[in-house]
């Protein structure tokens, strides 16, 4: 009987599972990301309109103080931000594109390997490399040492570590391997007899790369720039570790008036700040790259 | 692949001699390009392994003293080190299994499937990235005060004091939305038409997915674990926050070397690089001989 | 702010205000756990802690302050990183001691306890040390355990009169001196050689050093205070105005604009790395743990000094234990061993005589026994008044670009 009458609910079942299908996916992580994601977040935004400090308790007070001081008192630091982590993320493209290229389209068998070396610096501790970073840069280390006594072409004053110059290298190196990863996973999907058809349409390698692979890349560096530019942008470690109180970033600002200072409600309207000023860039970038394209 | 490039270049007419030198200087500048740039990623590491072979003169591994194995034969030799370690690799690995599974789980709705809210959620994953490590910590934090006063208190579990726990629901916490990203990325362009000629030939869903669109997605899963599991086992600002007196690796180190750089920090960080070095190029090996 | 953090019925009613305006139940609970815990729960004293000895006792202290290793493991006897003082209170007591360096910076280590402290829970720290002007705070705020007196003899017995009657703990009832230090220079004699610098004998010395190798102290008292003594306005928290601040200020700046920064005890991995010429550093960690060529200079002007206290945060877990080793450390043979290895002024009576056992010429050393001249140009810039202290801290934020 089951046999028979089976066939025609079945449809509806199946069409409700379908349905849910997506739900029960999205569930768990999503029940993660509000329960630790959007809670503390929207516990943020009362502070961030609130006024008081931790030892008097806050007052709910829906003022825009905190984001006028914000505004007006940090642009500095805000340029900071801009400029260093815009930089860097320019930089990680510059360097990372022709990387994921040559892994995706030249590795060969030894791709695993070269895709091994590009995440080798995560299987040391940042801090290790943000200290052998100090290291290469410092005044009388490895990089510095010879060029101002052997070779003598820097005077013994100059120095690179609490310069902007210092900073933008420290954070284009911390940052470099997640340009590289999402590039690569985007070129390597492409099939290689699209770009040879595209060689013999265009005849040359150069036409070719601009008309297929590049836009056939383009959503690697759409994922790869946000990877790099977020934590760029937002961070302070570099800028504490290789700056000075001259390249302070608004990460700086955001960390110290919270452990330090604290001066809760600046320091939570700073990340909104920061927040939206990135999904504001994001989007636009998204429309500039096409977001269909992206989106798929 | 690069020997059906090269073949079919072969095909198509020369050009001038000029043409042919600046394709072959072409052909050589992407190889020493990537040389390059592998090397700048690595040159910490060089200078990490170099100076755990060191005998500092003093309490820092700075500057270079004395070639010496001390460090390689006590590994662990140094109060909080094996513990902090321990506590490290294995949020990591928790972290990576969770936030992998959970992450790969929404990439899947947000590429396969129309639901109500898509665009939305397309936008609003990326929250969790666009945030400072620092709020994420600092929020987080207050929650789990929270979670041992009344009202909460005895209602929901307790997540304070702070320690591995706590860790680990921030490190899953903050490695979803990357694994979402790089899941997506890959299934960007997927043909859904193999999974349709899959169902049109009588598999299920459940065989559709794991014999045609798991294998199609593993690359992506794989970077994507990869990913998770090098921010776990890398986070310093986000764990300082929610670690209470837990040690992690990078948290032990960030006390100790304001007052030391012992050898030891070198040849930890030698012995996880070179563990992994070996296992990848295991692997390398043996998918070549597997190929042929 | 001492003082508004006692206002007990004010907090009381702004918990309720935000209540009423909060709409979420979580955020109000934890805002609840934020104010409605900083009624300061009565003073434990009522019941007597029971005198087992239970572990691991959770001690925090700074960077280079306590005799980690030195000729102990030199000598083979102790592992790399160990402590003699402290492996011998654990052999001694069978209880295992977690000591970790976490603490950077006053500040920046009482937030990340602040909101177990705010909440009446446990910091899951039994010890930590912290300076003066905030552990006043902090025992101010109700925020740490009272010591059982019978369980320190050696403390009540040895603790040096000149640290006896702190006005905010005259009875040690809350806490006992660790050391004390002075804030002066520091420098590297090769850098200064090479550089056709003379080595610096005061403060204003410093400012014809290049900037950007430079460094100064993150703790904005010892910066203000010290740049006071540079512009010769005398550091006494009673007589220091605004004014006097905002000259500190406008004398640093130019430094900043030059490449200066601001550091806590990582100054001895700059020194380690020849990366400053000269710093405001605390008396003894050059000696304890720079390099040879790393020397501390008792300015002409002056020195600030400072004593850091040894706590014991409300809900520790293993509060006898604490005890016991404050009583530990102000034994004085203990306490000679400590001041041999760190180059601070040892708070315990008799650590001169103890020490010559040890080591000869520590016993004559200013860094641990400072000279009389010395003592008569020490200046306590510590308790400030919080509209002196807001006002530092902003002219500080600003200098530092926070």
């Amino acid at each position: 009987m089951a046999t028979v009458t089976g066939a025609a609910p079945q449809p509806g079942l199946r069409q409700l599972i379908g349905r849910a299908v997506p739900y029960l996916l999205l569930a768990p992580g999503i029940a993660w990301l509000i329960l630790f994601y959007a809670i503390p977040s929207l516990q943020m935004f009362l502070y961030s309109v609130s006024t008081g400090s931790l030892e008097e308790g806050f007052v709910l007070s829906f003022t825009p103080d905190a984001y006028v001081k914000g505004i007006t008192q940090f642009r500095t630091q805000f340029g900071n931000s801009l400029l260093y982590g815009g930089t860097a993320t320019v930089l990680t493209i510059i360097i990372g594109f022709p990387v994921a290229y040559t892994i995706a389209f030249r590795g060969g068998r030894y791709r695993n390997l070269i895709l091994f070396m590009v995440i080798a610096p995560f299987f040391t501790s940042f801090l290790i490399r943000t200290i052998s970073w100090k290291i290469l840069l410092g005044d009388e280390g490895p990089l510095l040492g010879p060029l101002k006594h052997t070779i003598g072409i820097l005077p013994g004053t100059f120095t690179l570590t609490g310069t902007p110059v210092a900073v933008v290298a420290g954070l284009t190196y911390n940052f470099l391997p997640f340009m590289i990863l999402p590039l690569y996973v985007a070129l390597e999907k492409i099939d290689v007899r699209l770009i040879e058809a595209a060689q013999d349409l265009y005849a040359t390698r150069w036409g070719a790369f601009r008309r297929v692979t590049l836009p056939l890349a383009l959503p690697g560096v759409f994922a790869g720039s946000i990877l790099v530019a977020i934590p760029a942008m937002g961070d302070f470690v570099n800028a504490e570790l290789l700056g000075s109180p001259q390249t302070r970033m608004i990460g700086n600002v955001i960390q110290n008036r919270f452990l330090i200072q604290n001066d809760y409600p600046v320091a939570a309207a700073l990340s909104f700040i920061l927040m939206f000023g990135i999904l504001a860039a994001v989007t636009i970038y998204a429309r500039f790259l096409g977001t269909e394209r992206l989106t798929g | 692949m690069a020997s059906a490039a090269t073949s079919t270049s072969r095909g198509r007419p020369e050009g001038s001699l000029g043409d042919r030198i600046g394709r072959r200087v072409g052909h050589l500048a992407l190889p020493v390009f990537t040389s390059l740039a592998i090397f700048y990623l690595l040159i910490p590491i060089i200078v990490m392994i170099v100076f755990s072979f060191n005998k500092p003169s003093g309490k820092f591994n700075y500057t270079w003293n004395e070639f010496s194995i001390d460090g390689w034969l006590h590994p662990l030799d140094w109060p909080g080190l094996p513990e902090s370690l321990l506590a490290s690799l294995g949020v990591a690995l928790l972290a990576t299994v969770i936030a992998t599974a959970l992450g790969t789980l929404i990439g899947l709705a947000l590429t396969r499937y129309a639901f109500r809210g898509r665009g939305l959620l397309n936008g609003v994953i990326f929250l969790p990235m666009a945030t400072p490590e620092l709020v994420l910590g600092a929020s987080l934090l207050t929650l789990f005060v929270a979670t041992a006063l009344p009202p909460l208190r005895g209602n929901v579990p307790t997540l304070y004091p702070t320690g591995f726990s706590t860790i680990l629901i921030a490190h899953v916490m903050f490695n979803i939305s990357y694994v979402v990203v790089t899941v997506k990325a890959r299934l960007a362009g997927f043909d859904r038409r193999l999974e349709e000629a899959a169902m049109d030939l009588g598999a299920n869903e459940w065989v559709t997915f794991w014999k045609v669109t798991f294998p199609l997605i593993l690359p992506g899963v794989v970077a994507a674990a990869l990913l998770a599991f090098a921010l776990s086992i890398d986070d310093f600002i986000i764990t300082s926050f929610v670690s209470g007196t837990q040690n992690t690796f990078p948290i032990w180190v960030y006390s100790i070397i304001r007052n030391a750089l012992p050898v030891q920090i070198n040849v930890i960080g030698s012995i996880i690089f070179l563990v992994a070095v070996g296992y990848v190029s295991l692997t390398t090996i043996r998918s070549a001989h597997a190929q042929r | 702010m001492i003082e508004r953090a006692m206002g007990i019925g004010g907090t009381a009613l702004t918990r309720r205000t935000f209540l009423r305006g909060s709409a979420l139940a979580g955020t109000g609970a934890f805002i609840a756990a934020c104010t409605g815990g900083s009624t300061p729960a009565p003073a434990s004293d009522a019941a007597p802690t029971p005198k087992t000895v239970t572990g691991p006792l959770k001690f925090a202290n700074w960077t280079a302050y306590v005799d980690l290793a030195g000729a102990a493991y030199d000598a083979g006897v102790y592992e790399p990183g160990s402590s003699p003082t402290l492996e011998s209170f654990k052999t001694e007591y069978g209880v295992e001691v977690d000591y970790e360096e976490k603490i950077d910076g006053n500040s920046s280590f009482v937030e990340t306890i602040k909101p177990a402290l705010v909440g009446g829970l446990a910091t899951g720290w039994d010890l930590i040390i912290l300076t003066d002007w905030m552990a006043s705070k902090l025992v101010d705020s109700g925020w740490t355990e009272k010591i059982d007196q019978d369980n320190v003899p050696n403390c009540t017995a040895n603790l040096r009169d000149a640290l006896r009657n702190a006005a905010w703990d005259p009875n040690n009832d809350y806490h006992y001196p660790w050391q004390s230090g002075m804030t002066g220079i520091g420098y590297n004699a090769t850098a200064f050689s090479d550089n056709g610098l003379t080595a610096p004998t005061k403060l204003a010395d410093l400012w014809s050093v290049p900037p950007d190798k430079l460094t100064f102290l993150d703790e904005a008292r010892d910066t203000f205070g010290l740049t006071l003594l540079k512009l010769g306005i005398e550091p006494d928290p009673a007589k220091v105005t605004a004014d006097d601040l905002q000259k500190v200020a406008d004398d640093i700046q130019p430094l900043v604009d030059g490449g200066l920064r601001f550091t806590g005890n990582s100054y001895l991995q700059d020194f380690g790395q020849k990366k400053v010429w000269a710093a405001y550093v605390w008396s003894g960690d050059l000696a304890s743990s720079a390099g040879e060529d790393d020397f501390f200079v008792f300015p002409e002007e002056g020195t600030m000094i400072w004593t850091d206290d040894m706590l014991i945060p409300k809900g520790a877990a293993n509060k006898y234990t604490a005890e016991l080793m404050m009583n530990y450390v102000y034994d004085v043979a203990i306490a000679a061993q400590i001041a041999a290895y760190v180059y601070y002024v040892s708070p315990v009576k008799g650590t001169a005589e103890a020490i010559l056992e040890l080591d000869p010429d520590a016993a004559s050393n200013d860094l641990l026994f400072p000279g009389d001249e010395i003592v008569a140009k020490q200046r306590n810039f510590q308790s400030l008044s919080t509209e002196l202290e807001d006002k530092m801290n902003e002219l500080f934020a600003t200098l530092s670009g926070l």
